[in-house]
């Protein structure tokens, strides 16, 4: 480490302070510390032989500085505080209209705890910023060498903590997730944000009392104040000087030994060491680097610092086998103010003073080809430095004089104030030509009243919100969003094609015969007639794929659907690409074209510890609707078999029968033969939900829905799953080994065995009755009700039964037991009307009267079907036949085994017990003759 | 100024001799001490008519520690800087916020500052009339004499523009819609006609310091909307709850002893009980709990000066009825009455609290608090 000189340029400065110290602070020897070691830590970093520039983001102040000290000196090497994997794609910058952000993304971590993925870093770029006036110097000026020394992205994740709790926005910025989808504040997306200078106080109490002195309201405001105005027009030893005496004071005056300082300083050490690797091998003079950092790391004490240092270099761990993937994003001034917790409207008012001072300086920026606006570029020729002069103290004065500043000139409030009322009008205030005097008026005074000369943008629009705004914003935006859309407004950058990875570029040229302008950033209607131009059924095909796999709001179909078997021949599309640019990237980052990416998504879909059977159905009705590849499909559909066999529970039921069964429908209907993949499932579905079904009959976990789609599926699928070689006793044994004791299941069960033959329908008639008549049981009657009308969809046969058990419920069931069941059984039907509602209506069609009037005449069908007499059973044949003829055997027999009534012939009625009756009262049995008028001859 | 003066000698007879004291004196009179400095120690340039230069009204109100001022109102100081911009402009400032948030007090510290006379206020309500607000007559003189100067009785709003002094309407949009509009010529036009008389007598002209502070409540909002043309010769500014509870505590600490030295109670109030107040207050304000559970708000306002006054209650039940700083029982006794009032839902919901919520938090105060629970009326 470099030792300052104890008798430098400085010593004036510091005697001062070592003063200030004795006579103001209650314990002298702290505050003398802070202050002179803030003053040594300024002599040291200005010691260094390579020169290091500090700087502070998004700052107009330290982009001005960086173009005046890139003209004068003309370094051949920049080294610059970013991530070291980024700077292949530095280039593309050219292709793209700021902000831009350059991300580093990952989906399969590798060293990293899986649930922190995806991985996603973003460093966003404006072009009022130091370091992107250094990358473009680097870019034009031939010879020049740039040199992204801090760590990679990959160690940013590796350095984080790895306690279980420890999340990866505990530590960083994270993006601004959390907003709507298609805000320009969230066009991060929840990445983590890298930047340079980082700079800002490392406790709130000391940022709290800042503003309160500064009189001002956040940070941005403070930092504009007292540090950017000053040092705009500031010499560059000016700037050098006051940036790291600001990093010293924050690096000083902050929690001792936190987590935060830990990793920065480890970043220093990695900077430091790729620096003097960098030097070593290459040779140069330290005296033609610029090493580019923000302002806390010039002032660091790492023992690495500066060039003198003998210690060690940083040992630098390899990087994971994580695969990083890398692009430009889309970015804008909104969502770099929300990553970086910046005040809103900061980064669009530094962007506008950026412009400001360059017209005020005639400086020319440093602009890369290709970029929107004036080309320029660096001067060709490279100006020799001039002499290298030691150090002199420019704080000293700086420290004592007060603020300058470039407050708003008059004629530029004046106009403010007047578009400020003109906006407000068209937003629905009831503004005029007074409130812009009063605006004008309020800026003044309220800048007056904070003792600055000239209001500055932030006074202005506290004296717009002040003079404008009442209790009720009668439009979408209010003043202060107004304010900030007048001083520059949000600005959203753009990637252009030629940065964009090979997937979005595919998507872009497809989508070509579309006719749209799919870079724009408004949501643009596509009308797709399929039938009159068969150009544009590929890209109905892309749109559909997209719609898959971007957010909802990038494509939008507003008419045309495309179903199993079902495409429309006209579409109508919101598409909104250039404002989802960002999905459509890092879509690209996934694979080449979009099918591939599709391709990979289902698959990933059917391989996860997650998946399912039905989730496997799912990924194969998708790739049939989108991708239409037989290949795919028999892939996907070989892992639909193994998942369901590996399948324990019955939760997702239902939902197989409806997937399995639509899928069967359609093969059935555009294909001469199922496919293999199609039998396997249904052999392996009968066999497994025969095998799960005794057990889901009792179990408590599997729902009443569940075994009756597990129902469904053995009987409607009976006849394939026979015919492919299963066997129905496996069914019959199942149903038989069922014990079930939930009603529900009871009722079903009931209905499963009245389906194998096994329970005739008058039998389960009386079982029925028999509920119905037993007054313990009738509470839970709704509970068999509830199990019959689930077994409407395995057994539709017994519909009618279901409507005549209905009905009689309805007329039976006391109300305190109905009137509670009654919401459960609509909301059943509700949520699976489709496919139980409409056999009830039919059904109920066919039974009820049609007609109002006919209901006092009608009488159910089931209460005037009189059960017709079993035929009495006359045994015949020839064994009878020798029985009945020989009775004595019979009877001898039934002697020995004590049964005394003799043997009796059923075809002899004189031997029964009625004809015995009726012979011993004949006179009855003539009357009824008489009555009948039946021959008597023949009644004998 | 002779309204003040007249106050003065009564506020000084409290020291010793049988005059009877002031309950509240205006602010002027609280802190005369504090402005007299103000304004000898004040070298920046005033707005016309004003007592104070703003950075000096400013230090009035946010306090100046060096100076020895104390802060008298606890908010963002930015909303300071843009009222007193306001009052400085040709604007009206309204001050619109939940009912007690200190709208009042603002205005009064406001008025106090700008034109050392914070009297001159009307007080908004349904029976508000023009009279109350303009001037009426001396009926006698009116008869004896016919219409003239000295027949005229001067309300508030006379008075602030023949002085040059700021006006305080508290509860405007209280008032009937026509009678808020008789502040448009004054605020516009700077001038209020008297048609009764005639001559120079017929216009009285705004002198140099006149201007109006209106307060509304947001709960109020729509009872008597005010016009469009009136909205638009108000700034508005809104006043927030304090957020912060430190301040919130620091604030009740101070208040609720002020209020109670001044009722005579020698015994300043128990830290540890408004340590339960404050937050108690916080949580059936919003309804959450500390611990982020919610919980259902009290319909009644529960603001911060709510907070203040059952802090007074408290030690004066505890000082006058046992001869000691109130305890977290007084407290219960007390919050009845101020959080519940007459409404039997909110009745139970302190109810409830108090059962489920009280006996949650740690510390002895809270036990106690829980304990007494029964003491709940009703």
């Amino acid at each position: 480490m470099t030792a300052p000189d104890a008798g430098g340029p400085f010593t004036g400065l510091r005697h001062q302070l070592t003063a200030a110290a004795t006579a103001f602070a209650d314990s002298p020897d702290t505050l003398t510390g802070i202050l002179a070691g803030m003053v040594d830590d300024v002599d040291r970093a200005l010691a260094v032989p390579l020169e290091i520039f500090p700087v502070c983001h998004h700052s107009p102040a330290s982009a001005l500085a960086m173009v005046r000290r890139l003209r004068e000196k003309q370094p051949r090497v920049i080294y610059l505080e970013l991530c070291e994997d980024l700077q292949p794609l530095l280039g593309e910058l050219g292709n793209c209209r700021l902000p831009v952000a350059v991300q580093a993304f990952a989906s399969e971590l590798a060293g990293h705890p899986s649930e922190w993925g995806p991985l996603s870093v973003v460093a966003p770029i404006t072009e009022a910023s130091a370091e992107y006036q250094a990358i473009v110097y680097a870019f034009q000026t031939p010879g020049v060498e740039l040199v992204l020394v801090d760590r990679s992205t990959d160690h940013v994740f590796q350095w984080l903590p790895r306690t279980p709790e420890a999340q990866p926005d505990g530590a960083l910025q994270m993006g601004a997730g959390g907003g709507r989808p298609g805000d320009d504040a969230a066009l991060h997306g929840d990445a983590v944000g890298v930047e340079i200078g980082d700079l800002r106080p490392g406790f709130a109490e000391l940022e709290a009392y800042l503003l309160h002195h500064g009189k001002v309201r956040h940070w941005s405001e403070w930092w504009d104040q007292y540090v950017e105005q000053p040092l705009a027009d500031a010499d560059h030893d000016t700037y050098r000087q006051v940036m790291v005496l600001i990093g010293s004071l924050f690096r000083r005056l902050r929690p001792a030994r936190s987590e935060r300082l830990d990793r920065d300083e480890d970043r220093e050490r990695y900077m430091w060491t790729r620096m003097r690797e960098h030097l070593a091998t290459s040779g140069i003079d330290p005296s033609h680097c610029l090493y580019i950092c923000g302002a806390f790391h010039a002032a660091s004490q790492v023992e690495q610092f500066g060039l003198a240092s003998d210690a060690p270099g940083y040992e630098i761990s390899p990087r994971t086998g994580t695969r990083w993937r890398y692009g430009l994003i889309p970015s804008s001034h909104s969502a770099i103010e929300a990553q970086f917790g910046l005040a809103p409207g900061s980064v669009s008012i530094a962007a506008a003073t950026w412009t400001k001072a360059l017209k005020r300086s005639g400086l020319t920026p440093y602009r890369l080809d290709g970029q929107r606006g004036t080309r320029t570029r660096g001067r060709g020729g490279r100006d020799t430095a001039g002499p290298a002069t030691g150090p002199t103290d420019r704080l000293s004065g700086l420290l004592a004089a007060p603020p300058a500043l470039n407050g708003i000139d008059e004629a530029e409030l004046r106009g403010w104030c007047v578009d400020i009322v003109r906006l407000a009008r068209r937003n629905g205030y009831l503004a005029s030509t007074a409130d812009a005097i009063a605006v004008y008026e309020t800026s003044i005074l309220l800048a007056g009243l904070r003792n600055r000369a000239r209001p500055t943008p932030y006074d202005f629009a506290d004296a717009a919100v002040t003079c404008i705004e009442k209790d009720v914003v009668p439009g979408r935006r209010d003043v202060r969003r107004l304010c900030e859309i007048l001083l520059g407004g949000d600005r959203v950058g753009r990637v252009g094609y030629e940065a964009l990875p090979p997937l979005a570029r595919d998507v872009l040229e497809r989508l070509r015969p579309l006719g749209l302008d799919l870079e724009k950033r408004t949501v643009q209607r596509a009308l797709l007639d399929l039938h009159a131009d068969s150009r544009l059924a590929p890209c109905s095909d892309l749109l559909w794929m997209l719609r898959y796999l971007l957010p909802h709001d990038a494509v939008r179909p507003i008419m045309g659907e495309r179903r199993l078997g079902q495409r429309s021949i006209q579409e109508s599309w919101d598409v909104a690409l250039g404002r989802n640019q960002r999905a459509l990237i890092e879509l690209g980052y996934e694979g080449v074209t979009v099918e591939q990416v599709l391709e990979q998504r289902l698959r990933r879909a059917i391989r996860g510890p997650q998946a399912t059977a039905a989730g496997a159905l799912a990924a194969i009705e998708d790739a049939i609707r989108l991708l239409d590849s037989p290949r795919l499909v028999d892939e996907l559909g070989a892992r639909a078999v193994e998942l369901l066999a590996t399948e324990r529970t019955v939760d997702d039921a239902p939902n197989v029968l409806r997937r399995i069964r639509r899928l069967l429908a359609h093969h059935r209907a555009t294909a001469t033969a199922l496919p293999a993949w199609c039998e396997a499932f249904v052999a392996a579905g009968y066999t497994h939900y025969c095998t799960l079904l005794p057990t889901a009959f009792v179990d408590e976990q599997a729902g009443v829905r569940q075994v009756g789609a597990m129902l469904g599926f053995l009987f409607s699928m009976e006849n394939l799953a026979l015919s492919i070689g299963c066997d129905r006793t496996q069914l019959e044994l199942a149903v038989a080994q069922a014990h079930p004791e939930a009603p529900a299941k009871v009722a079903l069960h009931w209905a499963a065995r009245h389906q194998l033959g096994l329970l005739p329908l008058t039998e389960l008639r009386d079982c029925c009755a028999e509920l119905l008549a037993n007054p313990l049981v009738v509470p839970i009657f709704p509970q068999y009700l509830s199990g019959f009308v689930q077994a409407l969809d395995p057994v539709p046969g017994l519909a009618s039964f279901v409507v005549e058990l209905m009905s009689t419920a309805f007329a039976q069931l006391p109300d305190p037991i109905l009137l509670p069941w009654l919401p459960t059984l609509i909301t059943t039907l509700r949520e699976h009307g489709p496919e139980l509602v409409p056999l009830l209506i039919r059904e109920a069609a066919h039974t009820f009267p049609g007609a109002l009037p006919a209901l006092d005449s009608w009488v159910p069908p089931w209460a005037t079907a009189t059960p017709a007499p079993a035929p009495p059973v006359v045994p015949a044949g020839p064994v009878v036949g020798l029985l009945t003829d020989n009775p004595d055997s019979v009877d001898a027999i039934a002697a020995l085994l004590g049964c005394s009534d003799p043997w009796q012939r059923h075809d002899q009625p004189g031997r029964s017990a009625v004809a015995a009756l009726l012979a011993r009262y004949p006179d009855t049995a003539a009357a009824v003759v008489d009555l009948l008028s039946v021959d008597r001859a023949t009644a004998q | 100024m002779s309204a003040g003066s007249g106050r003065t000698t009564g506020a000084a007879g409290a020291d010793g001799d049988a005059t009877p004291r002031m309950q509240r004196p205006p602010a002027e009179m609280r802190y005369a001490d504090e402005l007299a400095r103000l304004r000898a120690e004040d070298t920046a340039e005033r707005p016309p008519g004003w007592a104070l230069s703003l950075q000096a009204a400013r230090r009035f109100i946010l306090g100046d520690e060096r100076a020895g001022i104390r802060r008298k109102f606890v908010g963002d100081p930015s909303l300071i800087d843009r009222a007193l911009v306001t009052l400085a402009t040709s604007r009206g400032l309204m001050l619109v916020g939940e009912p007690g948030t200190a709208k009042s007090l603002l205005s009064e510290l406001l008025a106090a500052a700008v034109s050392g006379d914070s009297t001159l206020t009307i007080q908004g309500g349904a029976a508000t009339t023009e009279d109350q607000i303009k001037y009426s007559w001396n009926y006698a003189l009116l008869v004896a004499e016919g219409p003239s100067r000295r027949s005229l009785v001067p309300a508030p709003l006379l008075r602030g523009m023949a002085e040059g002094g700021v006006v305080r309407f508290e509860e405007i949009t209280r008032c009937p819609l026509e009678v808020q509009d008789c502040l448009l010529s004054p605020l516009s036009d700077r001038v209020l006609a008297l048609p009764e008389l005639t001559g120079d007598d017929a216009m009285v002209f705004a002198q140099e310091g006149f201007n109006v502070i209106a307060t509304a409540n947001t709960r109020d909002r729509g009872v008597n909307d005010m016009s469009s043309a009136l909205k638009r010769r108000f700034n508005f500014e809104t006043v927030f709850p304090i957020a912060d509870f430190d301040t919130e505590l620091t604030l009740v600490v101070t208040e609720a002893g002020e209020l109670l030295r001044r009722s005579g109670v020698t015994a300043e109030p128990r830290r540890d009980v408004l340590e339960v107040l404050v937050p108690a207050f916080r949580e059936l304000r919003v309804g959450q709990t500390s611990r982020g559970d919610a919980m259902e708000p009290l319909s009644a306002v529960m603001s911060t000066a709510e907070a203040v006054s059952v802090a007074h209650a408290v030690g004066l039940r505890g000082w006058f009825l046992r001869g000691e700083p109130g305890t977290a029982a007084d407290l219960v006794s007390c919050l009845a009455g101020t959080a519940a009032k007459d409404n039997p839902d909110d009745l139970a919901r302190l109810r409830r609290y108090l059962e489920q919520q009280a006996s949650r938090h740690a510390g002895g105060q809270w036990k106690e608090l829980h304990t007494a629970r029964h003491l709940l009326p009703g």
